[in-house]
C-alpha cells in the first residue's frame, strides 16, 4: 500500500520535537575565584596505607579451625563456615550436584534440640546461605548482635544436622534450577562459555542441559555430595563483629566440638585454565542491535599473598575504574563503550580475570584489538607511579570497606581460608598493599598475562561472525528457546 | 542446651549524633549526618528535576546532561573529578531517577574537603566544558547504556508497570523515544536543561559518615553560598500520584518468559516515618505469609516484597516469580487473602517481634553513610531516625496502614507464550473509565 504524502504529514510532525529556548547569558552566572582554580591540598601521604587486619585464631580436636575478628562496636555479627573443598575437589559427579547438596544442607531443614526436625529457622529474616564453588564452599549467616548465640546454634545445627526431608528438596530442587535460569543472563552466558573453553571443557553443553543435573540425584546422592564438603576437619569457622575468641570458642565447643570424623573424600586435581592456543572466539548469535564481549585472561594460579595484591593492583590500572587505562581510551575517547568491568572468576586455583563491555558491532574487533594492545603494553613497560598510587589508594579503601561490614569481612575470610590462606597471611595483606612497586606490576604482568591466547566470547547479530573471523578461529553458537 | 548469652544491652555511646540541617542563602538545602562507627564519609547532591522533568520530545535528555556534567569544567579537564577522587581511593558516580539527578561519592574522611571543591565546582561551572567535542561522545555513551539496558527483562517489566499504573503520558513512564531523542539532542538543549536544573536553589547536599561538622560547616560556606542560579526560574518535576479506583490487570507475553510472574502494587499515601516504618513492617508480612504459602508448597520461587517512595506518594508492592507451571490466579488469590488478614487482625505478638528484628536488620543494612546520603538527598527518612522510631511501632500500625491502602492496585502478570517475539501486553478495561 502507498501513502499520500498528506497522510505522512501528521506522523513527521510528531516525531520532531519541540525546540527548546536557547540558555541564557551569562551560561555561569557565579563569579570564578582564586580558590576555585585548584583543588584544595590534601595531608601529606593520606590514605596510601590500610592498617593491618588482626584475626585471633584456634582449634577444635576435631580439626575445625576458628578465625575471629573481634569489632566491639558492630551491630551484627557474622559467620561464615569455609570448606576447602568445592563441587570439583570433592568428586560430587557434577558442579550442580554440589552446588544443590549445599542448597539442601541450607534450606531443607535441620534437626533442632532433642533431634527435633524443623525447617530452616530464620532469625530477624537472617537464614543461612549457602554458596558453592568449584574449590571452596561457604555457609554465611549475619545476625544482629543480640542474637549472635542464637546465630551460631543455628548455623552449627544446621551443618551438624541437615534433614534432606524430601518434600523440602522438591522445593530446594525449584530453587536451583531457579538459581540456574538467573544465570541464563548474557553476561553470565558469555563468561559461561569463555570459561569452560579456557579450562578446556565443551562450551556446547549450555545451560538448561544442566538442569537434569539438579533434578535427577536422589536424597541419598545429595547427602552423600554434602558430606564430602560438609565436615569439621580442614575447614573453618569465620566469626566478624561484636563477639570475641573466647565466646566463640565456647559456642563452637559446645555445638561443633562432638562434630566427628569421618572417611576422608577422594582427592579431586583442581581445574586449570590452559592458554596454549591463540586467540580464540564463541560467538553467541542473539537478536541484537549491539555486541557485548567477555575477554578472558590468566590470573595467578596459587599466588602469595604479595602476588595476590601485585595482580589486584595491576586489574585496577587496566580496568578498575572509570578513569583507568582501557576505559580512558574506549569510553572517554571514543565513546565506544558504557564501561568496561574487571572481574576475578573462579577462584584463586583457577584464577581468571574476565574484563567485559558492550560495544556497538562495527566497533567490535577494533576494542578486542585495544584491549590486547593494552594487555601487551603493561608486559612492556612499567604502569606510571601516579596509576599505581591511585590504584593503591581504591585498593586501600575497598579493603577498610569491607573490614566495616562484618558481612563482607566474614566472606572474604572464609574464602581467603577456603583457597589456603592462613591467619598470619591475612596480617600481610597491608604491608604487601604497601610494599608494592612498579617492578612488582610488570613482574606480575609478565608472568601472567597471554594477550596472545584471549579467551573470548561475544553475543551479537550474525554478521557479527564475519568481523570476528579477521581475528582469529570462530566457533558459532545459536540460542533457542521454545 | 546452649549456653550462651541469649541477648546483649546495646552500646551506651550514641555513635551516630543528631542530624543538623540548615538552608543556604542562596537556596541550597544542606544536611550533616555524622556517624562515628564509619572511616568513611559520603557526599550526595541531588537536584529536583530528574527524567520525569525532560520538556514534551526531549525524553532522555536529564540522562544525557548527568553524563556531560561529568566532562569537567572551567577548571577541570574531562573525567577531572572522576580522576581525582578515583586519586584518593574514592568512588563516584551519578543517577537519572525520575525525580531527581543525584551525584554521590565516598571517600575517606581526609578528603571531604576536595570531594566539596568538586561538587560545588559541578554545580557552578560544568556548563562551561558542554560542547560538540563531548555531546558527540556521550550520545553514544548513553546510546550503548540504552542497549544494555534494553534486553534485561525487570527493565521491560519496569517499563510496562509504569504505562499501566501511570499511563502512557505521565512523565514517570519511560518513552519509547528517548533513544532516538538522545541522538538529536544539541549542546544549546544540554545548557538549558542543565541552568534550570544544576543550581543552589534546586538542589539538597548532604554529607554522612565520619566528619567533623564545625569544619564541614566552614567548607560548605566556602564552596557553596557563593554560587548563583541562573536568571531563569528552576525547573523541577511534576508527576502526580495515580489515581487508581479499581483493580487494573495487565498481562506480559513473551517466548523467553519461562516461570510466570505476578505483581501487585497499592498506592499508598504514607505521612511520617510511622506510616513509612508501618509500610515496611507490612511490606515483609505480605512476603512472610507468601512465602509460608506459596514458596513452601512449591509453587513460587521467590516473593519480594517493598515500599518505594515518591514526592506524592509511594507503592507497596509484591512481586512473586512462580513455578513453571504454577497458575497466575491462585497466586493472586493468595496475595489477597494475606493483605485480608493482615488488615483484618493484628499480628501475633511472637510474629510481630520477629518481623520488627527483620526490618532492624534491614535497616542497619540501610544505614551505611553512602545509603544514608542518598536518602537524605532524596528527601526520604534517615534510616538512622526509622531506627530510633522502631521501638514505638505497634502491631495495630500494620493494619491500620493495609485498611488505608486498599482503595485502588494493579496487578501486572507475565507468561509464556510460544511464537511470541517482543513483550505484548493484554491489558483489561481501565474500571476508572
Amino acid at each position: 500500500m502507498r501513502l499520500s504524502p498528506l497522510l505522512l504529514l501528521p506522523l513527521l510532525a510528531c516525531a520532531q520535537s519541540a525546540p527548546l529556548p536557547p540558555p541564557v547569558t551569562p551560561l555561569a552566572p557565579t563569579e570564578d575565584a582564586a580558590f576555585r582554580r585548584s583543588p584544595p591540598p590534601l595531608p601529606e601521604g593520606a590514605g596510601e596505607t590500610v592498617p593491618a587486619l588482626g584475626v585471633e585464631s584456634a582449634r577444635l580436636a576435631n580439626g575445625l579451625t576458628l578465625w575471629v575478628v573481634a569489632q566491639p562496636a558492630s551491630s551484627s555479627v557474622a559467620f561464615s563456615f569455609a570448606s576447602p573443598r568445592g563441587g570439583r575437589a570433592v568428586a560430587c559427579a557434577t558442579g550442580e550436584l554440589a552446588g544443590l547438596s549445599a542448597r539442601a544442607v541450607a534450606e531443607a531443614g535441620i534437626l533442632w534440640r532433642e533431634g527435633r526436625p524443623v525447617p530452616p529457622p530464620s532469625i530477624f529474616g537472617r537464614s543461612v546461605q549457602a554458596r558453592v564453588a568449584a574449590d571452596f564452599a561457604r555457609f554465611d549467616l549475619d545476625v544482629l548482635t543480640r542474637a549472635a548465640g542464637q546465630g551460631f546454634e543455628v548455623l552449627a545445627r544446621t551443618l551438624r544436622a541437615p534433614t534432606y526431608a524430601e518434600e523440602a528438596l522438591v522445593a530446594v530442587r525449584l530453587a536451583e534450577l531457579n538459581a540456574e535460569q538467573a544465570r541464563l543472563g548474557r553476561s553470565s552466558i558469555l563468561r559461561y562459555a569463555a570459561g569452560k573453553r579456557a579450562v578446556g571443557e565443551d562450551a556446547s553443553r549450555w545451560l538448561w542441559s544442566r538442569t537434569d543435573a539438579v533434578r535427577r540425584p536422589s536424597r541419598d546422592d545429595i547427602r552423600r555430595c554434602a558430606r564430602r564438603f560438609v565436615r569439621p576437619e580442614g575447614a573453618a569457622l569465620v566469626a566478624v563483629g561484636a563477639t570475641s575468641l573466647v565466646e566463640v570458642q565456647a559456642w563452637a565447643e559446645e555445638l561443633l566440638g562432638g562434630w566427628g570424623v569421618g572417611t576422608a573424600p577422594p582427592e579431586v586435581s583442581p581445574l586449570e585454565a590452559s592458554w596454549s592456543s591463540d586467540l580464540r572466539i564463541q560467538h553467541v548469535v542473539q537478536d541484537l542491535g549491539s555486541a557485548q564481549l567477555v575477554a578472558l585472561q590468566p590470573a595467578p594460579r596459587r599466588p602469595s599473598v604479595e602476588e595476590e595484591v601485585h595482580f589486584a593492583l595491576l586489574a585496577e590500572v587496566l580496568a578498575g575504574s572509570l578513569v583507568s587505562r582501557l576505559s580512558m581510551r574506549l569510553r572517554r575517547m571514543e565513546g565506544a563503550t558504557y564501561g568496561i568491568r574487571p572481574a576475578m572468576i573462579g577462584s584463586a586455583k583457577v584464577g581468571l580475570l574476565s574484563f567485559e563491555l558492550s560495544v556497538e558491532v562495527e566497533d567490535a574487533t577494533d576494542v578486542l584489538r585495544a584491549l590486547r594492545a593494552g594487555l601487551e603494553r603493561v608486559m612492556e613497560e612499567h604502569v606510571r607511579s601516579d596509576e599505581l598510587r591511585r590504584a593503591k589508594r581504591r585498593l586501600a579503601v575497598r579493603f577498610a570497606d569491607r573490614d566495616e561490614a562484618p558481612r563482607s569481612l566474614a566472606a572474604w575470610l572464609g574464602h581467603r581460608f577456603a583457597v589456603g590462606r592462613s591467619s598470619e597471611d591475612i596480617t600481610r595483606y597491608a604491608e604487601a598493599l604497601a610494599g608494592a612497586s612498579e617492578d612488582d606490576l610488570l613482574a606480575v604482568a609478565r608472568a601472567t598475562l597471554r594477550p596472545d591466547a584471549l579467551h573470548i566470547a561475544v553475543a551479537g547479530p550474525p554478521e557479527l561472525e564475519r568481523r570476528l573471523r579477521s581475528l582469529g578461529p570462530v566457533d558459532v553458537f545459536t540460542l533457542r528457546r521454545n | 542446651m546452649l549456653a550462651a548469652p541469649q541477648a546483649r544491652a546495646q552500646s551506651a555511646e550514641n555513635p551516630a549524633p543528631p542530624v543538623v540541617r540548615t538552608t543556604l542563602a542562596n537556596g541550597l538545602k544542606v544536611v550533616f549526618a555524622p556517624d562515628r562507627r564509619s572511616r568513611h564519609v559520603a557526599l550526595a547532591v541531588a537536584y529536583a528535576a530528574g527524567s520525569a522533568a525532560a520538556p514534551e520530545g526531549h525524553a532522555g535528555l536529564p540522562h544525557l546532561v548527568e553524563h556531560l556534567s561529568f566532562w569537567g569544567s572551567r577548571h577541570l579537564e574531562p573525567y577531572g573529578a572522576v580522576r581525582m577522587i578515583d586519586e584518593l581511593g574514592g568512588s563516584t558516580n551519578a543517577q537519572t531517577r525520575s525525580e531527581h539527578i543525584v551525584y554521590f561519592a565516598t571517600a575517606p574522611t581526609f578528603a571531604l574537603e576536595r570531594l566539596l571543591w568538586l561538587e560545588a565546582d559541578r554545580m557552578a561551572f560544568a556548563i562551561d566544558a558542554i560542547d560538540e567535542e563531548s555531546l558527540a561522545i556521550e550520545r553514544r555513551v548513553v546510546t550503548r547504556e540504552l542497549d544494555e539496558r534494553a534486553d534485561d527483562f525487570a527493565i521491560e517489566l519496569f517499563r510496562f508497570r509504569q504505562r499501566a499504573l501511570y499511563g502512557a503520558a505521565h512523565p514517570f513512564t519511560p518513552s519509547e523515544r528517548e533513544r532516538r531523542n538522545v541522538g538529536v539532542a544539541t549542546a544549546d538543549d544540554a545548557r538549558w536543561f542543565f541552568q534550570r536544573t544544576h543550581r543552589p536553589d534546586n538542589a539538597t547536599l548532604v554529607v554522612a559518615g565520619a566528619f567533623d561538622v564545625a569544619a564541614a560547616r566552614t567548607w560548605v560556606e566556602r564552596y557553596f553560598a557563593p554560587i548563583v542560579s541562573p536568571a531563569i526560574a528552576p525547573l523541577t518535576t511534576e508527576a502526580p500520584a495515580p489515581a487508581l479506583c479499581g483493580e487494573h490487570r495487565s498481562r506480559i507475553e513473551h517466548n523467553f518468559v519461562v516461570y510466570p510472574r505476578v505483581r501487585v502494587a497499592w498506592v499508598v499515601q504514607p505521612e511520617g516515618p510511622t506510616d513509612v516504618l508501618s509500610l515496611r513492617l507490612a511490606a515483609l508480612a505480605l512476603r512472610q505469609r507468601l512465602v509460608d504459602g506459596l514458596v513452601a508448597a512449591g509453587t513460587a520461587e521467590w516473593v519480594r516484597a517493598g515500599l518505594e517512595s515518591h514526592a506524592t506518594h509511594a507503592l507497596l508492592e509484591v512481586e512473586i516469580q512462580l513455578t513453571r507451571d504454577a497458575d497466575v490466579d491462585t497466586a493472586i488469590d493468595q496475595v489477597d487473602a494475606a493483605f485480608f488478614d493482615l488488615s483484618a487482625a493484628p499480628l501475633a505478638p511472637r510474629a510481630f517481634r520477629s518481623l520488627v528484628g527483620a526490618l532492624e536488620a534491614a535497616l542497619e543494612a540501610d544505614a551505611s553513610p553512602l545509603d544514608r546520603s542518598l536518602a537524605l538527598a532524596l528527601g526520604r527518612p534517615d534510616p538512622r531516625d526509622l531506627l530510633r522510631e522502631l521501638p514505638e511501632l505497634g502491631s495495630e500500625d500494620v493494619r491500620r496502614v493495609l485498611q488505608q491502602s486498599g482503595a485502588g492496585r494493579l496487578v501486572q502478570t507475565a507468561a509464556n507464550a510460544p511464537g511470541v517475539r517482543g513483550l505484548v501486553e493484554r491489558r483489561r478495561a481501565n474500571p476508572c473509565d
